[in-house]
């Protein structure tokens, strides 16, 4: 085994645990626990065996397999930063919706001038 | 009798808010001010001036503190609505000639267009400009020539129409594109901006232009 799986293996255990450990605190739920769970042990698994990954290799007519894995997963990546994006984007809102009703309300309860 | 509500958002524009409020006044008393979470004397100053100040405790962007206005004039029962910055580049003045299509009842929606005529701007800032005006008619199907303006007034059934959702600079291509998915009927009407360091400072720079694009793509991907 070489250096570079030692130190994704590594890692990514850490991860793992990581991820067991915020589903013991309740932070994510079963589903992104599973999610996780299954997609870190998968990397584990690749990460160990990569010739495994040559089937994959074949279907798509890259060389290794391997790179199969790593384009997929900057695609994940990118879908993960655009999810995140339109999650964040909703906050904004919601948080303008809180500070536009807090807004109105005072202006209620302390009137002003009539126009 | 249809009532005029001129709503003028405004983010830590003291120096200038009075003036503006002052000038509006020649056209109508009702206006609204959004101070938008300003951390100068904004809040007391357009209250001082006569405006009716609604307050964000926090500070949100142009379209939160438009959306705010919207619905604070539409509790006041406004039948027309103006728009205008509280920096002073929007001459009051120009309220009459903008509300006049509305007024005759042969617009929804008018766009104060500091492009209609020839008028001197800083190069990059009328490029920027051009380009938006592009991007707001490839994201949203509908050409104006002066997309990013500040100043417009719009009927009642506009007002309770618009779901503004951006926060921030964007939301003046977010209302242009309502205006199509509503088939509002827009027009546009020259106004003169009045550039001072002031207001081209406060106005979008490249950075913050990259930023509203952006936000663009995303409200064209998301919705």
């Amino acid at each position: 085994m070489t250096l570079i799986q030692f130190l994704a293996i590594g890692l990514t255990i850490l991860i793992l645990l990581k991820t067991i450990s915020d589903f013991k605190k309740n932070r994510i739920n079963l589903l992104a626990f599973l999610f996780w769970t299954g997609l870190w042990s998968s990397v584990i698994i690749v990460a160990a065996l990569p010739q495994i990954t040559m089937p994959l290799a074949k279907i798509s007519g890259l060389e290794r397999g391997i790179d199969v894995v790593v384009y997929f997963a900057i695609v994940f990546i990118f879908f993960l930063l655009f999810k995140i994006i339109a999650k964040l984007e909703k906050i904004e809102y919601e948080i303008t919706q809180i500070v536009r009703k807090n807004a109105l309300q005072k202006q209620n309860n302390r009137p002003q001038k009539k126009i | 009798m249809t009532k005029l509500i001129v709503i003028i958002p405004a983010y830590n524009e003291a120096k200038t808010i009075g003036n503006v409020i002052q000038g509006v006044k020649k056209y109508t008393d009702n206006i609204i001010v959004i101070d938008d979470g300003s951390k100068d004397n904004t809040y007391q100053t357009a209250l001082q001036s006569g405006a009716k100040v609604y307050r964000h405790q926090i500070n949100r962007g142009l379209g939160g503190a438009l959306g705010t206005g919207i619905e604070a004039a539409l509790l006041n029962d406004g039948d027309i609505i103006v728009t205008l910055d509280a920096d002073g580049q929007h001459n009051p003045n120009e309220i009459p000639n903008l509300i006049k299509p509305i007024i005759k009842g042969k617009a929804d929606i008018v766009i104060g267009s500091r492009f209609l005529k020839n008028q001197s701007m800083p190069f990059f800032r009328r490029l920027g400009n051009y380009f938006f005006n592009l991007m707001t008619f490839i994201f949203f199907g509908i050409y104006t020539t002066d997309s990013q303006s500040g100043m417009r007034a719009f009927n009642k059934k506009v007002a309770q129409n618009l779901k503004i959702y951006t926060n921030k600079m964007e939301v003046s291509s977010e209302i242009i594109k309502q205006v199509r998915a509503n088939q509002f009927r827009l027009k546009e009407t020259h106004i003169k901006a009045i550039y001072t360091p002031y207001s081209l400072a406060k106005g979008q720079g490249f950075f913050v232009g990259l930023k509203t694009l952006g936000k663009l793509l995303i409200l064209k991907l998301t919705q």
